[in-house]
């Protein structure tokens, strides 16, 4: 699942990716789901699933690719968020913490790109797509670990990154 | 004596992007001066024209991520008129069905526990209103038979995002609805089957089947609903929150009313003259009935007359004057806003929007939002305010003062109380204190959603009824007329949708919508009333227990809230929590 706002920059690099992988492969072991801002909304997808990747922007040195395992916890500070701010903005921790509620428990990960720029925009930068393809082979190498072999045109895939991008 | 400005921006848990200025007397801690304001342009209006008009449907869907089926339905009502073309009965029937459970049977449960129901979750008021929390917690739960929950701080602890029984509930049920919709919609959340005269859905009786089965869980749901908002809002109204948000002594209400009825609407005409003339009848055929009161009173239950006298001026919004008059009698031969030449343009046949974004003032232009109003006959010259408590109380005029409903027996549903089990019967009546008001706002929200469920289940019978003579057909043929106008008049979740369509050789000549939000933010203009949502800030008192500098608003976002704003989704920007100073947020994301 690739999550972001397409409308601000950098931020929608999750959404970008997983429009273009979902053209690009198709596997009975795998969806892929173009989030967007859907929120919790997007708790519906986790039923029944037993392993999720989120890819997401996140804050670090412009261009760096981070991998870490989703904890799913509802914190005390996430329920004032949430209270405070509405469901727009919440993680994937929080978003994977209200599923596990709901009976739904997938392992997860977030493959987080590091953003150059988040403000008003469509365009992402020529960093963000470029550490795109550095989050595809690392997917695909978790998921090879895992035993679900990804093959996925590398080419094609920084095409479309770019063209989802603006360029 | 001092003053104290509570500036937020934006006010979120809405769907879209809204502010509020408001001037509090840090004397008597009462807000003396308000300005909501819309902080996005939308503009479908301009890029609906010169297209054909079915693609409004589709493309009005868009204006909102959460009720997008409201739209359509708005739109497709105006395409029936202006096309000349009305379902048969079936079509109207499987319309109802969807339209019932996508969008409200869905949203108004997701508003009162997801997006303003924190607002009185134990998490905010055990921080803010400690004394409240404390004395919720020692209230009996009037409704424990029903919802389980022993007293009024187990509910509210039951309101906490993420964690409380209430709120987690809300996520799981909104999903039923959801699918009950797709059903016959296709998808969601914007319908893809809504056609000009009919719904291009394949509707067997097992899809009847999956939606009642559906329908059943939905029912046990929303009696916990019920329960539960009664004994949140009596508890409030018991400490004082009797007057809090309340928008005008004498309500100025609208309601277009809503499920048409399938024998009439299918035998309305077939050209936009024929529709037209005899709509008033479809009308008050509607399982829930039209009605406007202006100053308290009921003055007409026309859709012809709510069309007539409506007018939208831009004179404090982001937009240009014009001078087009596209229509200057209905096809009944009256004439647009009563003759009140002055006006004319302003009618939304008439108006054209033509965007002029200038930097805010508050004295001047401040919104992006129309000055909506209702022009009647006499004279008078009114904002209105739409939503769950206008059709709540429209109803209640047209039923000697109350809505009976009664839910039938919904045994087996696991994952609620047993005490939704049973048969139950819900009596809503005007409030007490005469007016609309936050704590109102919410409780009529929750009875108007257990006359939804009503709604569904008098449908499904219908529709089974037809489905045994074989009468399965929806839709008829629509025409491509090349002079036609329409009107859409409808109901979202929030309140009344309307839209109006101007069409020249098939093509849409002018489209003008007003969402539910369109008439309740409308801002001040030139007859110096003040729009819904100003007027339910105006008033208020600060019920927070702490110093003015720390005061967060909670009681002005409850009274906003309490609307279920919707306003053009776009862009989040993140702003301070009460200073003009805006950032955008780093990670928007998820």
């Amino acid at each position: 699942m690739g999550v972001g706002n397409r409308l601000l920059g950098d931020d929608g690099v999750g959404s970008c990716f997983a429009e273009v992988l979902g053209s690009l492969i198709n596997h009975e072991w795998l969806l892929v789901v173009d989030g967007g801002l859907g929120g919790l909304n997007l708790l519906d997808y986790f039923e029944g699933v037993e392993l999720a990747y989120i890819v997401d922007a996140v804050q670090g040195e412009p261009g760096q690719v981070i991998l870490y395992k989703v904890n799913p916890q509802v914190s005390r500070e996430a329920i004032r968020m949430v209270a405070e701010y509405g469901s727009h903005g919440i993680t994937p921790d929080i978003l994977l913490a209200a599923a596990a509620s709901l009976g739904y428990l997938p392992e997860a990960y977030v493959v987080g790109i590091a953003v150059k720029e988040v403000d008003l925009g469509e365009n992402l930068s020529d960093e963000v797509v470029t550490a795109s393809l550095k989050a595809l082979r690392l997917l695909t190498r978790e998921l090879g670990k895992r035993g679900f072999p990804m093959k996925v045109n590398e080419k094609a895939f920084l095409e479309g990154m770019f063209r989802c991008g603006g360029a | 004596m001092g003053e104290r400005v509570i500036f937020i921006d934006p006010i979120t848990r809405i769907e879209g992007h809204l502010g509020l200025n408001a001037v509090v007397d840090t004397g008597n801690k009462v807000v003396k001066e308000a300005w909501a304001f819309s902080t996005m342009f939308r503009g479908f209006e301009i890029f609906l024209r010169g297209r054909e008009p079915p693609d409004a449907i589709h493309l009005t869907s868009r204006i909102c991520g959460v009720c997008a089926a409201s739209h359509a339905n708005a739109s497709v009502k105006a395409n029936d008129m202006a096309l000349g073309a009305v379902p048969k009965p079936f079509g109207v029937v499987i319309r109802n069905l969807a339209w019932a459970v996508t969008d409200h049977i869905y949203d108004h449960p997701t508003h009162l526990n997801i997006l303003a129901g924190p607002d009185y979750s134990g998490a905010v008021i055990s921080k803010l209103t400690p004394s409240v929390y404390e004395e919720a917690k020692a209230t009996k739960a009037e409704n424990s038979d029903i919802h389980g929950f022993s007293t009024v701080g187990d509910l509210l602890d039951g309101l906490n995002p993420l964690e409380g029984k209430i709120y987690m509930l809300a996520l799981k049920m909104q999903r039923l609805a959801r699918q009950a919709g797709v059903l016959f919609y296709g998808t969601h959340p914007h319908p893809r089957t809504l056609i000009p005269g009919g719904i291009g859905a394949t509707v067997t009786v097992d899809s009847l089947i999956q939606y009642s089965y559906r329908l059943t869980k939905l029912t046990a749901w929303v009696k916990m609903v019920v329960a539960v908002w009664e004994d949140i809002a009596n508890f409030f109204n018991s400490i004082g929150y009797e007057k809090q948000g309340m928008t005008y002594e004498k309500p100025n209400l609208l309601s277009v009313g809503i499920f048409d009825d399938p024998e009439t609407y299918s035998s309305l005409g077939e050209s936009y003259e024929e529709i037209y003339g005899n709509v008033d009848d479809a009308g008050r055929k509607r399982f829930l009935k039209p009605g406007l009161i202006l100053d308290g009173e009921l003055v007409t239950d026309k859709l012809t007359d709510m069309n007539v006298g409506t007018v939208e001026l831009v004179d404090r919004g982001f937009y240009q004057d014009w001078d087009t008059l596209f229509v200057q009698e209905d096809p009944l031969g009256n004439q647009v806003v009563w003759g009140r030449e002055e006006l004319a343009k302003y009618h939304p046949w008439n108006k054209t929007t033509i965007p002029n974004p200038v930097a805010q003032n508050w004295k001047e232009k401040y919104t992006w939002t129309g000055t909506v109003r209702y022009v009647w006959k006499d004279g008078r010259i009114r904002p209105i305010e739409v939503g769950p408590i206008a059709r709540m109380w429209v109803q209640a005029l047209h039923s000697g003062g109350k809505v009976r409903i009664d839910l039938p027996r919904t045994n087996g549903v696991s994952e609620l109380p047993q005490g939704t089990w049973e048969p139950v019967t819900f009596e809503w009546n005007i409030p007490k204190v005469g007016a609309s008001t936050t704590i109102e706002r919410m409780r009529a929200r929750a009875y108007n959603v257990a006359l939804d469920v009503a709604a569904a289940w008098h449908f499904l019978l219908v529709g089974l009824d037809l489905a045994k003579k074989g009468s399965l057909e929806t839709s008829r043929p629509w025409k491509r007329p090349s002079h036609a106008v329409g009107f859409g008049f409808d109901e979202a979740p929030r309140g009344s949708v309307r839209h109006w369509m101007v069409v020249e050789n098939y093509r849409i000549k002018n489209y003008q919508v007003h969402a539910p939000t369109t008439a309740n933010l409308s801002p001040k203009g030139r007859f110096g009333a003040t729009g819904p949502y100003e007027q339910s800030v105006i008033g208020t008192a600060i019920t927070e227990e702490v110093g003015p500098d720390e005061w967060t608003g909670l009681d002005l976002v409850r009274a906003i809230r309490s609307f279920d704003p919707c306003i053009a989704c776009s862009v989040h920007i993140f702003v301070g929590n009460r200073r003009i100073e805006k950032l955008v947020t780093p990670m928007c994301t998820v």
